[in-house]
């Protein structure tokens, strides 16, 4: 018997293993891998548990790997229907709302799980190289795969309640910290309500509540696995965390099918979203986007992509608050003024290159994909105008935008430099000389390359642009490895050359982009 | 992309200014040709219609002209104003304004945003752009909404914003692809006469379009094109000389003439009109019959003629004619 669902299974894997996304992605976790057993081999005489330092790495990743671009790839099961307007179209046909959800999420799901079944035979490895077991790693990959369900089936949540990927994967992004977030917070928010005599201490509610929130706290994946690693972990495969995580994604699945049909019967608000960008007629004027800058693309980027005035206004306020929240947090270790200054300037220093990292990324991925997305493109590039003019312009306009990051990066520098230059001496240690330039050209690179691949990616074009640079460093790596240069001169001296290599890339990488730009103009 | 200042247009042995010069432009993609040794020329101050049917390669010689696809090398020239469309595109683009085939703008932002934004990008001055805005929104008859949401426009109104965003630029030459595709009747009308006034202050207009009978009543000269290559290219009058087979001429009467079918049927005149009539409609082949001979019938059956005047339909004869059954 033919089942219509499996006419969406076929269809994604037919597809999926096409995508260039797709591929490059599994290359970048592969290298990741490669990169983690060549460091690990390499420094298994300097350090003790090779193995267990191997595989932490990998879960790091993994973790990561899975908190980032699980928020797309399964914020857009349904949203991506929604925003093609063919999710109508689906609903039409014989397949049910259950089919639909199921065909549209369980596919991703399956190549997300699939990706790590593949990883499990390398990682083994690790116990082979000794100080973790086969149980540890089993039951660490068991958290991951629970992981990844629970983000599959929040993704798939806000997917069908949002109409734009975007926002759906903004949406899962929230929900997912708050609830990392929520059950580590909660036990002291309780203490402190006690403390000040709001909460009483008598009575079940409060044990009740501590209770609760350490529950959920030791189901988090992070905290299950600073357990599994410990040294002599006894406990077995599964645990709590499994049980709780499944039926957490088991409500969140049937959340999103009882609210399928109500969120999906009109396809509206298809088109760019304007954010918090008043009109001009209306009260709310001050935060409207005004009249056109001289440099009009600016203006345009400014406003409608990153956000304007209010965005703006909030990462101004942000970095206070959040310097607040650290000080209140650590207000027991801090003695004195200069110990208050020096816990200013780190936690500036760490989150402003953290954002300003987060968003030269997202204005790179945005920079022309919206012109691509919305067939405006050919509009601009009849502009007189070069193609680097229009890059140029919609550049400052994300620069503005990145302004708070940089003034607050700025602040934490001077700060630095006031408190004896510890937060610039870790950086210089971190990164020697090469390992600076490196960085830099391997950033420059990145962005290049984020471009040119949003030109002609639906989506992804970050994660593939780190994934080729993931590839090409490890194979790097390989080569110093292989040829022996692991210390030494030649060992700077080949990173060194990286560092030239990738900015010298980005000379063509910009003419072929302007090229790319006219021809993908022409088509649309 | 090379820095020489443009030439002036160049002129045809008639004195009339050329505003676009298309000689032997080929193109293919892959393997598929879309032109194929395309030639023709359209005069300043024209409303020139460019007919073909779908896939003929109207889109791909309007994007040429528009700058937006690179001519392939040695495959012909396309020249704008004198200009090479290639070569000297950023000259080309200050004279000319595209529009395609399907409405996009910015959607998010208000009519007013929108068009400021193109008249800043074009590097018009604010008290300019003032000025601007307020000529193309009467013009477009879009004074009304200037505050309002792009999105929340029908499609008539998204229409005429895609012709005054083209117009903050005052360009010479407007390349306009299908822009009456998928408008109600009244949005089309109105469109027309947009396009007739912009005429009136001089603009050049290439027109794309599949509506036959709108572009016959508004074009002064016509390309048509047919599986890449040009068929006629002509004014209205060469287009009915040279391009049909077949004339149509509408009769008017100033009163009933019985014989006068008979009449025509004598000479080899097709007529349609119901008996009592005073309007006729008559076909005849211009090699076999001429048009003194049917008049000359038309007397002889005893009518009294008012009017007989050549049926602007002829561009829809001459499209059925000259393109390929079929072809899509």
């Amino acid at each position: 018997m033919h089942l219509p669902v499996l006419a969406l299974f076929g269809r994604y894997f037919q597809e999926e293993p096409r995508q260039i996304r797709s591929l490059a992605i599994k290359a970048g976790l592969l290298g990741i891998t490669f990169l983690a057993v060549l460091t690990a081999t390499q420094t298994r005489g300097r350090f003790g548990a090779p193995g267990l330092r191997f595989f932490s790495s990998i879960l790091s990743v993994d973790f990561l790997f899975i908190s980032f671009f699980g928020l797309e790839l399964f914020g857009s099961a349904i949203a991506e229907e929604k925003e093609a307007r063919t999710l109508g179209l689906l609903r039409m046909t014989a397949l049910s709302s259950l089919a639909i959800l199921l065909g549209k999420s369980t596919t991703r799901l399956i190549s997300v799980l699939l990706l790590l079944v593949l990883q499990f035979p390398f990682v083994s490895l690790a116990v082979s190289l000794g100080g973790v077991s086969l149980t540890q790693v089993g039951a660490a990959y068991i958290v991951l795969a629970t992981y990844t369900v629970y983000v599959c089936n929040l993704a798939l949540l806000c997917s069908v309640w949002l109409p734009r990927t975007r926002e759906a994967a903004a949406m899962t992004a929230v929900l997912l910290i708050a609830s990392m977030l929520v059950p580590v917070l909660a036990p002291e928010v309780i203490n402190e309500l006690v403390s000040r005599g709001w909460l009483s201490a008598h009575g079940l509610a409060v044990p009740v509540m501590r209770e609760i929130a350490v529950f959920f706290r030791d189901t988090l994946p992070p905290v299950r696995f600073t357990r599994i690693l410990q040294t002599g972990y006894s406990g077995g495969l599964l645990g709590w965390q499994t049980l709780v995580t499944v039926v957490e994604s088991a409500l969140f699945f049937a959340l999103a099918w009882w609210s399928f049909d109500r969120c999906s019967r009109t396809e509206s608000r298809v088109g760019p979203a304007r954010g918090a960008v008043a009109r001009r007629t209306s009260r709310l004027r001050l935060v409207s986007a005004g009249r056109v800058w001289h440099r009009a693309l600016a203006w345009k980027e400014f406003n409608f992509a990153a956000g304007g005035k209010v965005v703006l206004a909030l990462k101004v306020l942000a970095f206070p608050a959040g310097l607040v929240l650290v000080g209140y947090q650590s207000r027991s270790q801090i003695g004195n003024l200069h110990e208050a200054t020096v816990l200013c300037s780190r936690v500036l220093l760490v989150t402003s290159l953290l954002l300003l990292a987060a968003e030269a990324s997202f204005g790179a991925s945005r920079l022309f994909w919206d012109e691509v997305r919305w067939r405006t493109l050919p509009m601009l590039i009849m502009l007189p105008r070069t193609s680097w003019d229009l890059a140029r312009g919609k550049m400052i306009g994300f620069l503005v935008s990145m302004a708070p990051a940089a003034v607050y990066l700025g602040l934490g520098l001077v700060l630095d430099v006031a408190t004896g230059c510890e937060g610039l001496e870790a950086l210089v240690d971190a990164l020697d000389e090469t390992g600076f330039w490196f960085t830099l050209g391997a950033a420059a690179l990145v962005l290049h390359l984020t471009v040119w691949f949003s030109l002609w990616m639906k989506s992804g074009a970050f994660a593939v642009a780190i994934g080729l640079l993931v590839v090409s460093v490890s194979l790097a790596q390989a080569m110093v490895a292989v040829l022996g240069f692991g210390t030494g001169n030649m060992h700077e001296a080949v990173f060194g050359f990286l560092a030239f290599l990738f900015a010298g890339v980005c000379v063509p990488l910009q003419f072929r982009i302007g090229r790319t730009l006219r021809d993908v103009a022409g088509e649309l | 992309m090379t820095d020489t200042t443009t030439s002036e247009p160049p002129v045809t042995e008639a004195g009339r200014e050329v505003a676009i010069e298309v000689h032997d432009l080929c193109y293919s993609y892959r393997k598929k040709d879309a032109l194929n040794g395309v030639t023709f020329q359209v005069h300043t101050g024209e409303i020139h219609g460019f007919v073909g049917p779908n896939g003929a390669g109207k889109t791909t010689t309007l994007k040429i002209l528009a700058t937006l696809l690179q001519p392939q090398p040695g495959k012909g020239t396309a020249r704008v104003y004198g200009m090479d469309v290639d070569q000297e595109r950023r000259f080309v683009r200050e004279r000319i304004a595209y529009m395609p085939d399907h409405f996009s703008a910015y959607r998010q932002m208000t009519v007013h945003e929108f068009l400021d934004f193109f008249a800043a990008a074009y590097g018009l001055s604010l008290a300019q752009r003032d000025v601007v805005i307020h000529d193309v929104l009467r013009l477009t008859d879009l004074v009304g909404r200037r505050d309002e949401f792009v999105k929340s426009l029908s499609r008539g109104m998204q229409q005429r914003l895609g012709l005054a965003r083209v117009l903050v630029n005052d360009p010479d030459l407007l390349l306009l692809d299908e822009p009456a595709s998928g408008l109600d009747p009244r949005a089309r009308i109105e469109l027309m006469e947009i396009l007739q006034e912009l005429s009136g202050m001089g603009k050049t207009i290439f027109i794309s379009s599949h509506i036959l009978s709108e572009l016959s009543d508004l074009c002064d000269s016509f390309t048509i094109i047919d599986q890449g290559k040009v068929r006629l290219n002509g004014s209205k009058a060469e287009l009915a000389a040279l391009g049909t087979r077949i004339s149509e001429y509408v009769l008017e009467l100033e009163s009933p003439c019985p014989g006068l079918r008979d009449a025509l049927g004598g000479v080899g005149v097709e007529c349609e009109a119901r008996e009592g009539e005073t309007r006729w409609l008559v076909r005849f082949e211009r090699e076999l019959v001429s048009t003194g001979v049917v008049l000359g019938a038309v007397l002889a059956a005893g009518a009294d003629p008012v009017s007989f005047q050549q049926n602007l339909t002829g561009l829809k004869q001459a499209f059925m004619e000259l393109t390929t059954p079929g072809v899509d």
